[in-house]
């Protein structure tokens, strides 16, 4: 039987290095690692104010198409108008 | 805090908050002569931010605003109804209230307190300018300066409860139908009608349980019916302590149309049964022997984006659109279903669809809708993305030809509810005018147009045009110089 003799610091740093390299090379493989890292990075919807049949509504799943008023109705200080901020 | 709408609809749609007067107003065109009365138009423009932010438009303060034309003249007034919630969140300079219609998402201080916005119709009857919301009784307001006065309760002859935003008045008899559901509290089946003759005297009470709690916006009245349809717009008390918007609608629940007797006691009340397709709103009924036939404009699915579907699936655009349909209920048959027949099918609105009012529950000939045509012209540079989301055209629908005539107020602009106005009292039905507000959604400001109904395609004739924009109208009626003097 053979031992290796290793220390607590050196086994941290090699298991470190192990999970990035994988994370690397999972990184280049579509559909796996991408889909992990969207999990890990997900952030709640972000509302939209949209308009149906004349009247505006807040769509809190952000999947409605936004309403973007003419450039020249929206003041420069609100830029982020269009958008629900929540 | 100070008021902070940054963030809430923006552009054309954010909120405007303030109260007007003009004087003979500035026209485009020529306002023709024999035009003479008022339009009444009631709409929604928060005075405070929402307490919750995908809250319904429908739980915005109710506003009106009138246009008094004569001599070719026009003056313009616009008010915030004084509600007892407008007040109080006035006093406490920020949104009480919750959601619509759930006193349980309100501040504690006003829970249990009337949650009436009064944003939904004017109507004039029994000599009254009244406000309607479905959820509260009427509000009578000052016709010439639109001061709110309070509820409305016929002196007494009837409850304080529900009142629709949808009475009927025969055209001939002068007699009033009206209705209120969730009468014995929110969640609750029971609906209540009553009788008004000409004269404000309540001459019948009738009580009936619907199939379901659903949202019951509008009926229609024949000769000899009361037409009466339920919705996919469910709720119950379980669902508002959860602390829910008031109305969740439920993906392919059947509709339910009740018909009863005008002169009976509700104990003839047949309900039928058929797909889950939307009437919020009807345009006329007739009965024709053993048959009820039933006109309205009717969506394949939920026209509300902001009333969630149940079962989390997301609001679709293309399902929420109406066509005029006719369904026609045999009362001989044994069957609990109708007949359907899509009218025109070619032309689709938001659902806003009206008739000349002086044929109602009697056969008639032509309906109008603000209608979604695609293959007009729409400046979306000048005006928004907004193309195929607004109303872009009022299209006139000849139920005994299958024609259809199409009034277009132009490329920047988005239409309102229309209304008619008869050239005169006795004039052939859709012998004279259409009315209603276009916003220029390019120029931010809006204006009253006046069209020929028998010419709809020369576009409008008079524009009145006002130096801002206005709230979003949810109805208006036009009444005419014979009933109320414009002075």
């Amino acid at each position: 039987m053979t031992h290796i003799q290793t220390t607590r610091r050196a086994f941290m740093g090699h298991l470190g290095l192990g999970i990035g390299m994988g994370a690397l090379v999972a990184s280049r493989l579509p559909g796996l690692w991408s889909l992990d890292a969207a999990e890990a990075t997900a952030v709640p919807p972000r509302p939209v104010v949209s308009i149906f049949m004349d009247l505006p509504w807040v769509d809190m799943t952000g999947r409605a198409e936004p309403y973007v008023p003419p450039r020249r109705a929206v003041g420069e200080d609100f830029s982020n108008y269009p958008y629900y901020m929540v | 805090m100070a008021v902070n709408f940054q963030g809430a609809p923006g552009g054309f749609y954010a909120p405007t908050r303030f109260e007007a007067y003009i004087h003979d107003c500035e026209v485009t065109g020529e306002i023709p002569r024999d035009l003479k009365g008022t339009f009444y138009r009631t709409g929604m423009d928060r005075r405070y931010p929402p307490r919750f932010p995908d809250d319904a438009p429908f739980n915005d303060d109710g506003f009106v605003d009138m246009f008094r034309i004569q001599g070719g003249h026009v003056d313009y007034r616009s008010r915030h109804v004084r509600t007892e919630r407008f007040l109080a969140e006035r006093q406490a300079r920020r949104a009480l209230y919750g959601y619509y219609r759930n006193q349980y998402t309100s501040e504690p201080s006003v829970q249990g307190k009337s949650m009436n916005v009064a944003n939904t119709n004017i109507v004039f009857v029994n000599g009254k300018l009244l406000v309607l919301k479905e959820s509260d009784p009427a509000i009578v307001l000052d016709p010439t300066s639109l001061k709110t006065e309070g509820n409305y309760t016929w002196n007494g002859q009837i409850y304080d409860g529900p009142f629709t935003a949808h009475p009927k008045v025969d055209p001939v008899t002068g007699e009033m139908i009206t209705f209120g559901y969730e009468a014995k509290g929110d969640g609750t089946p029971d609906v209540v009608f009553y009788w008004i003759n000409r004269r404000g005297r309540k001459t019948k009470t009738v009580w009936i349980k619907a199939p379901l709690v659903s949202m019951m916006h509008d009926i229609a009245i024949s000769r000899e019916h009361i037409i009466i349809p339920t919705t996919g717009y469910t709720t119950s008390p379980e669902r508002l302590k959860a602390g829910k918007i008031h109305w969740g609608f439920v993906p392919g629940q059947p509709t339910y149309i009740g018909i009863m007797r005008r002169d009976g006691d509700g104990r003839d009340l047949r309900w039928f049964k058929g797909p889950g397709d939307q009437m919020i709103h009807t345009v006329n009924a007739v009965t024709d022997g053993n048959k009820v036939i039933l006109d309205a404009p009717v969506s394949p699915s939920s026209p509300f984006p902001f009333f969630p579907n149940v079962d989390g699936s997301p609001f679709d655009p293309a399902g929420g659109s109406c066509t005029i349909r006719r369904w026609t209920f045999d009362l001989s048959s044994k069957s609990d279903t109708w007949e359907e027949t899509i009218l025109f099918p070619d032309h689709k609105g938001g659902g806003l669809a009206r008739m000349d009012d002086r044929y109602i529950s009697r056969p008639y000939r032509y309906s109008f809708m603000g209608i979604v045509d695609p293959s007009l012209p729409f400046d979306a540079e000048k005006a928004g993305n907004l193309k195929g989301r607004v109303t872009n055209a009022y299209a006139i629908f000849d139920h005994q030809a299958g024609t259809v005539r199409t009034m277009f107020p132009g490329p920047t602009h988005s239409l309102s509810e229309g209304v008619f106005a008869p050239r005169r009292a006795d004039s052939p039905e859709m012998d004279g005018y259409l009315i209603g507000v276009a916003n220029d959604l390019a120029q931010m400001r809006s204006e009253l147009i006046i069209a020929d109904a028998r010419k709809p395609e020369e576009g409008p004739i008079a524009r009145v045009l006002l130096p801002f924009r206005l709230h979003a109208q949810v109805h208006g009626n036009w009444v005419p110089d014979s009933v109320l003097p414009v002075g």
